[in-house]
């Protein structure tokens, strides 16, 4: 992070900490919560066209029918199956009405069913990122946000990481290796970037660096044992970085690390000490140790540390926050490995769900300011393929959740004219809608102007009659 | 004075120059004959106490003076020793002044250059005729010269030929002679030694030992060194061997020389050495350079040589003595030599003990769990190479690159093609054996020197990928295709680097399909373990195989069996125009650059394709003695797989710590979430080193490593614990191991014997890190010091100050800290202690000085020069 934003926080954090003890709940003492979005990266192309359905029809010709025909091999049937289609629709899936459209919820995702149910959902459908259905190259484009990036541009800024810079503000990322999505825009060079605005908060309860001893500690005559390897060595270090930093130049290589170790340095105690009041709930720690965590404890790891870094966002000045979760690309047995992935994600007293439950008993007001975007770099084939699985498309769908979200369809689910293409080798979704346009209305939401900024929209396109202008009630 | 006479030249050349003494001795030289008792300042006792100069005439080797002080003349003849009164040009002199004065300097009055001088064998003590312009001393090129060595502002400096070690606190490198400065040249006496011609050598040779008397001796503090010249001026390399004999070796393909002419000098104690002659044939494996510019001889280094092997082997084997022989060999006959594709690279990892000469990850792995021979791993280990241990595959592939005689560049390739390339995920559920065939089919295919459309058709093969995507389900039956696409999608664009871009419509609704039906029929099943797990290998069927031709990148692909049509797909694909692109990118962008121009990108793809039959080796040949590799614009983050097999590697003595498992990289790998066989991205590859850079919790992982869990770095002893976890001791208290660390057994002493400190320092931070000590700072340098003495920075300096932080400009410039410094920098360290309980402290030190090495930003990234 920069200096600038990192002084800017310590002096409003020492204020905080000269009314007295901290309290637990640090929002009581801010009039109003920033705005955060926190994204959730599906990598592999996740199908959600298996996660709302149409209602399985008699109507030979309807969408709901070729829509259950063309992808009968998913539940292990035929497409001239139809009692067993039908039963497959009712077995898994609830069927609710949004906006008009009766459709089907896969049972698994009973938190998300009721957050549809209560407009905190915006499904959009019909959106795309990437015109090739190449995994790394699509990623590249939807995390950078631009469709001119190249398939080896591994080291350009993400949409991201831009927005955070343009808030002066920083990306928390959670994920195991910091995702490109983080990277903000390099000064001078538009294929490097510069991520001094993104903290690494992977495992929020062991953030920063070994200090062996401290002045009080000294003081105190604690770590008296101060010939050991460890004081030794962390005095060492510790000094020598302090050193070493005005010896490197902005543009070295090395530079990185330096980096590294005063945001680490600067952050972690901070945190530790204002963790050391914030109890991790029982909820959220069961999500990945114990008898409710979830089928991927990764997931359940940055659900805790989301929260936790929620819990410290003064103090880290968050305005992003990046999640993954991984294994969508179902060409095989797509039913169950997606029973599993959507239902850790969406599915009542899960991930998700838990989170929620847990900013509401801090703040109601937390979950209204938070917009959680989920997509992945594509859709999925339209038709089911001979292994229970589908193949990569292009088209999608992606979510906003949050309680300042105007739910609803926005695009249209079950197109028409999806029909004469369901029988079409290769065919998928038709992306109308640039994905684009969808995220640079979740940045305006959250500061004016911010979404042009970060995005140029020349020529994203966007389907006919839709507008995201009015995305977000709040 | 030096700085005097460069002002005085600039104004008045012609009228001579004005020389200042200072009291003390000077060391100097005149242009001119100098009557010395005719000098009024020589002439005068009061002003000058004595001069010395050395005369070398041949047979005639002495010290002369001159005095003006008649008690000094007494005593000159007490000790029998010449006068002379005469100062002539081109010698040089030690002068003693009482008190400082100028003396003017004339213009040169004759027309006698340094080059007229004749210097005989030995020492000869001389100064710049020409008193106008300094001289690099490598132009005085003297026949025969080996030392020139000049003393200036109270430091003796030095220049010679076998490019001896970074100077010391002693000493510093000399760059120039200055005028009226007085310098000593050593000139060998040679020995002429015939051997049979070169060209007449069909083998390797071993002459029978002969012992030559040494042509020079001399007392330093430098690291043995041997240097030898032949008259052909082509370098060879002398280099001592366990049993003490010298060897020399040249690799030449200059033919026809038959005569060596020795000049042989060292810094041993010995006087006579014994000597075996190798002459290796010459490298038979000339490879072209394709778009690459070769790197110059000049830049071939230690350095380079150094930069090479942690880029492309994890550091490598070799010893000290065959790096610097590879540094001076021509750059392309080096790199042949240090990265092959065989089991073994004698070269790179001299053999320790006996292990299997194989490629093969299955055979090493069944080698180390031998349950019937306890001389191959510690019996609590043998179960990590088991290969019913799901993570046997890991741990075996880290034990292959650690192991000393097998060949850790093969290992390295093997990593980028199983983990990143044609990446398969063990926690996809591939079973042990089957990933075991998918490493060793690959390794086998480059190993056989096979094409590299050959290398990812056995890829595309292999059990493993299959079961990871499903394609062992594809059939055609019933005149219908069932399936998924997924592999036939990413054999082009992962394996081949064909995205589509070529005609997308074309690549999705033909290439691809139509490849998924090629891969038809490739039978894989599961099985369960009882019944021997899951099939290693795939049984190509036609039954149920797409037996027509299909149309796959515009080309028609026929073959009775998915086999045939894959070897097909992948000829032609490695040919396909994307292909031609974006491969070779992605291999030099994995192994050795992150910051590739358009201009390097260019030549990168240029090279690849101007291979005829494309070849993963004789490619990564030409780029890494390439200027792109030697580049200072080239930087490469390093993985965490890169960087902890790196450390862990260099950590390792001998065979023996590979055997206890004392640098066992699995829990490190895991901490960093880079367990080998579980790639980040799945299919996609496992964590880059750009990745690795942006991840501040990787930086937090090594860097808490070296100051809260140190102990990797810095144990000195194996012991096996008793039932308690104890160590057993003796009667003195002192705890019993089954094995040492012995630093000393890596790290050289100097001609003493001794381990000083400054030397230890220096040597540690070149042997991790490998930038010729481009980055080891006054700042560096400090904290090693301190760390060799035991202490942290502010401990050493001041006790009382612990936390104390000292920046760059205070350790350069406060006289207390550089003084505290010096003292510790010269310490003698016990490496080779006698008494056991001193060595294992000195090796605690050592390791205290590696943890904080490789927690430095260097060690996380590599430049390219």
């Amino acid at each position: 992070m920069t200096r600038r934003n990192f002084i800017k926080i310590s002096s409003v954090t020492a204020m905080l900490l000269s009314v007295g003890v901290f309290p637990t709940n640090a929002y009581a003492v801010w009039p109003t919560i920033p705005k955060i979005v926190v994204n959730i990266t599906l990598d592999g192309g996740p199908d959600f066209k298996h996660l709302i359905v149409p209602p399985f029809s008699e109507d030979a010709s309807s969408y709901g029918a070729t829509f259950w025909r063309a992808r009968a091999s998913i539940f292990n049937l035929t497409s001239s199956d139809s009692a067993g289609l039908k039963n497959a629709y009712i077995e898994n899936y609830d069927e609710i009405t949004v906006d008009g459209i009766v459709c089907g919820v896969l049972k698994e995702c009973g938190w998300l069913k009721s957050e549809i149910l209560a407009k905190n959902v915006a499904i959009v459908s019909g959106v795309v990122a990437s015109q090739n259905r190449d995994h790394h190259h699509s990623k590249l484009i939807l995390e950078s946000g631009s469709l001119l990036t190249g398939a080896h541009d591994v080291g350009v800024s993400g949409w991201g990481g831009r927005a955070v810079q343009a808030l002066g503000a920083n990306a928390i990322s959670i994920t195991q290796g910091v995702r490109l999505i983080c990277n903000g825009a390099h000064a001078i060079d538009d294929k490097n970037h510069d991520n001094s605005s993104v903290v690494t908060n992977t495992d929020s309860r062991n953030m920063g660096l070994y200090n062996y001893d401290t002045q009080a500690d000294l003081d105190n005559e604690i770590n008296s044992y101060k010939w050991s390897s460890r004081a030794i060595l962390s005095r060492s270090l510790k000094s020598y970085y302090a050193a070493k930093d005005e010896q490197i130049p902005e543009s070295s290589p090395y530079k990185k690390f330096t980096k590294h170790e005063q945001t680490l340095r600067n952050f972690g105690d901070q945190i530790k000490k204002r963790l050391d009041t914030v109890t991790i709930p029982t909820s959220i720690e069961a999500l990945h140790s114990g008898d409710n965590k979830l089928n991927a404890t990764y997931f359940g790891r940055q659900i805790a540390s989301l929260y936790d870094s929620i819990a410290a966002q003064d103090i880290l000045n968050m305005r992003f926050a990046s999640l993954e979760y991984s294994g969508w690309d179902t060409h095989k047995f797509q039913k169950d490995i997606l029973k599993e992935k959507l239902g850790d994600i969406f599915g009542s007293s899960k991930g998700l769900n838990t989170l929620v439950d847990e900013l509401d008993k801090i703040d109601t007001r937390l979950y209204e300011n938070i917009a959680i975007v989920i997509s992945g770099e594509f859709g999925r084939q339209l038709k089911s393929n001979g292994d229970n699985g589908t193949d990569h498309g292009r088209g999608n769908s992606a979510f906003i959740i949050g309680r300042g979200v105007q739910g609803g369809f926005y695009g249209n689910p079950f197109p028409t004219d999806e029909i004469a293409r369901l029988e079409v080798k290769n065919e998928d979704i038709e992306g109308k809608t640039s994905m684009f346009q969808l995220y640079a209305a979740v940045l305006e939401w959250q500061s004016q102007d911010l979404g042009s900024q970060v995005f140029d929209l020349t020529n994203e396109p966007i389907e006919d009659g839709l507008s995201f202008s009015d995305l977000f009630s709040v | 004075m030096r700085y005097l006479i460069f002002s005085f030249f600039l104004i008045s050349t012609l009228y001579g120059a004005t020389l200042s003494f200072k009291t003390g001795w000077n060391f100097v030289g005149f242009n001119n004959t100098l009557k010395l008792s005719q000098d009024s300042h020589f002439s005068n006792p009061q002003s000058v106490k004595i001069i010395w100069k050395y005369v070398n005439d041949k047979n005639i080797k002495a010290w002369h003076i001159y005095s003006a002080d008649e008690s000094i003349k007494e005593q000159a003849l007490n000790f029998s020793l010449e006068t002379s009164d005469e100062l002539e040009y081109f010698e040089g002199a030690w002068v003693y002044a009482l008190k400082p004065f100028d003396k003017n300097v004339e213009a040169k009055n004759h027309n006698h250059t340094l080059q007229d001088r004749n210097l005989s064998s030995g020492w000869n003590l001389i100064s710049l005729v020409d008193n106008e312009t300094a001289t690099t001393p490598e132009s005085l090129n003297f026949e025969n010269m080996t030392y020139v060595w000049v003393y200036r502002d109270g430091r003796w400096r030095v220049y010679n030929k076998a490019h001896i070690p970074e100077p010391t606190f002693s000493y510093d490198l000399l760059k120039q002679i200055l005028p009226l400065e007085a310098f000593w040249v050593n000139i060998a006496e040679s020995k002429p030694f015939f051997i049979e011609p070169f060209e007449n050598i069909t083998q390797t040779k071993y002459y029978t030992p002969f012992v030559i008397t040494p042509n020079i001796s001399y007392d330093s503090a430098e690291t043995p060194h041997y240097f030898l010249e032949n008259n052909n001026t082509s370098l060879l390399h002398a280099s001592v061997n366990q049993d003490g004999v010298i060897e020399i070796s040249s690799v030449s393909n200059k033919t026809g020389v038959s005569e060596i002419n020795l000049i042989v000098f060292t810094n041993s104690q010995a006087t006579n050495f014994t000597f075996k002659i190798t002459v290796i044939e010459p490298s038979s494996v000339d490879f072209p350079m394709l778009d690459f510019t070769l790197i110059g001889e000049e830049d071939w280094d230690n350095t380079a040589v150094r930069k090479t092997l942690l880029t492309f082997a994890y550091g490598g084997h070799a010893s000290d003595s065959q790096i610097e022989l590879w540094s001076n060999m021509s750059p392309k006959d080096a790199i042949v030599e240090m990265l092959t594709l065989n089991a073994t690279n004698p070269l790179l990892s001299p053999p320790d003990g006996n292990i299997p000469a194989t490629t093969s990850l299955e055979e090493l792995a069944a080698f180390w769990s031998n349950p019937d021979d306890n001389s191959t791993m510690v019996e609590n280990y043998k179960i990590r190479f088991s290969t019913d241990t799901w993570s046997s595959t890991k741990d075996t592939w880290a034990q292959a690159v650690q192991t000393r005689g097998l060949n850790p560049f093969l290992h390295r390739v093997g990593l980028w093609e199983t983990n990143y390339h044609m990446s398969v995920n063990q926690n996809a559920g591939i079973y042990p054996l089957p990933l075991f065939h998918h490493y060793d089919n690959i390794i086998s295919k480059l190993s056989e020197n096979g094409s590299y459309d050959e290398v990812l058709a056995q890829g595309a093969k292999n059990a493993a990928v299959a079961y990871q995507y499903g394609h062992n389900r594809n059939v055609f039956k019933n005149g219908a295709f069932r399936g998924n696409e997924d592999f036939a999608r990413e054999f082009h664009q992962l394996f081949l680097g064909i995205l589509g871009e070529y005609d997308h419509d074309y690549h999705e609704n033909t290439a691809i399909p139509n490849t998924a039906r090629a891969l038809t029929d490739m039978r894989a099943n599961w099985h369960p373990s009882e019944e021997g797990g899951p099939d290693s290998e795939i049984v190509f069927g036609e039954e149920f195989h797409y037996i027509a031709d299909v149309d796959i990148l515009k080309s028609t692909v026929s073959g009775a069996n998915a086999s045939e049509k894959i070897d097909k797909i992948a000829s032609m694909g490695m040919e396909h125009s994307e292909s031609l692109i974006n491969l070779p990118l992605m291999i030099i962008k994995h192994f050795a650059d992150d910051n590739l121009s358009q201009e390097n990108s260019l030549r990168v793809q240029n090279s690849w394709k101007m291979m005829q039959s494309k070849n993963i080796l004789p490619f990564l040949w030409a780029y890494a003695v390439s200027t792109d590799f030697h580049s200072p614009s080239r930087f490469k983050y390093a993985s965490s797989i890169e960087r902890l097999l790196r450390v862990k590697n260099l950590l390792t003595i001998d065979n023996e710590e590979n055997y206890y498992q004392l640098n066992y990289a699995g829990w490190e790998l895991d901490d960093e979430s880079s367990e080998v066989f579980r790639p980040v991205h799945d299919v996609f590859g496992h964590q880059s080193g750009l990745e690795a850079s942006d991840n501040a919790n990787v930086f937090s992982e090594a860097y808490n490593r070296s100051a809260k869990s140190p102990w990797g770095y810095t144990r000195t002893y194996h012991c096996i614990e008793d039932a308690n976890g104890d160590c057993p001791k003796d009667e003195d208290g002192t705890t019993i191991a089954v094995l040492e660390k012995n630093w000393k057994d890596k790290i050289p002493s100097n001609s003493n014997g001794e381990y000083v400190v400054e030397d230890v320092a220096r040597w540690l931070w070149n042997y991790f890190i490998a930038d010729g000590g481009k980055n080891y700072s006054a700042l560096e340098r400090a904290h090693l010091i301190a760390l060799l003495n035991r202490k942290d920075l502010a401990l050493f300096l001041d006790s009382e100050k612990p936390l104390e932080i000292y920046s760059y400009l205070q350790i350069t410039t406060d006289t207390t800290i550089k003084q505290l410094l010096n003292d510790g920098s010269v310490v003698r360290m016990d490496l080779g202690s006698s008494d056991l309980s001193k060595r294992r402290e000195a090796d605690y030190r050592v390791g205290l000085a590696i943890a904080f090495i490789v927690a430095t930003p260097y060690n996380f990234v590599q430049e390219g020069k």
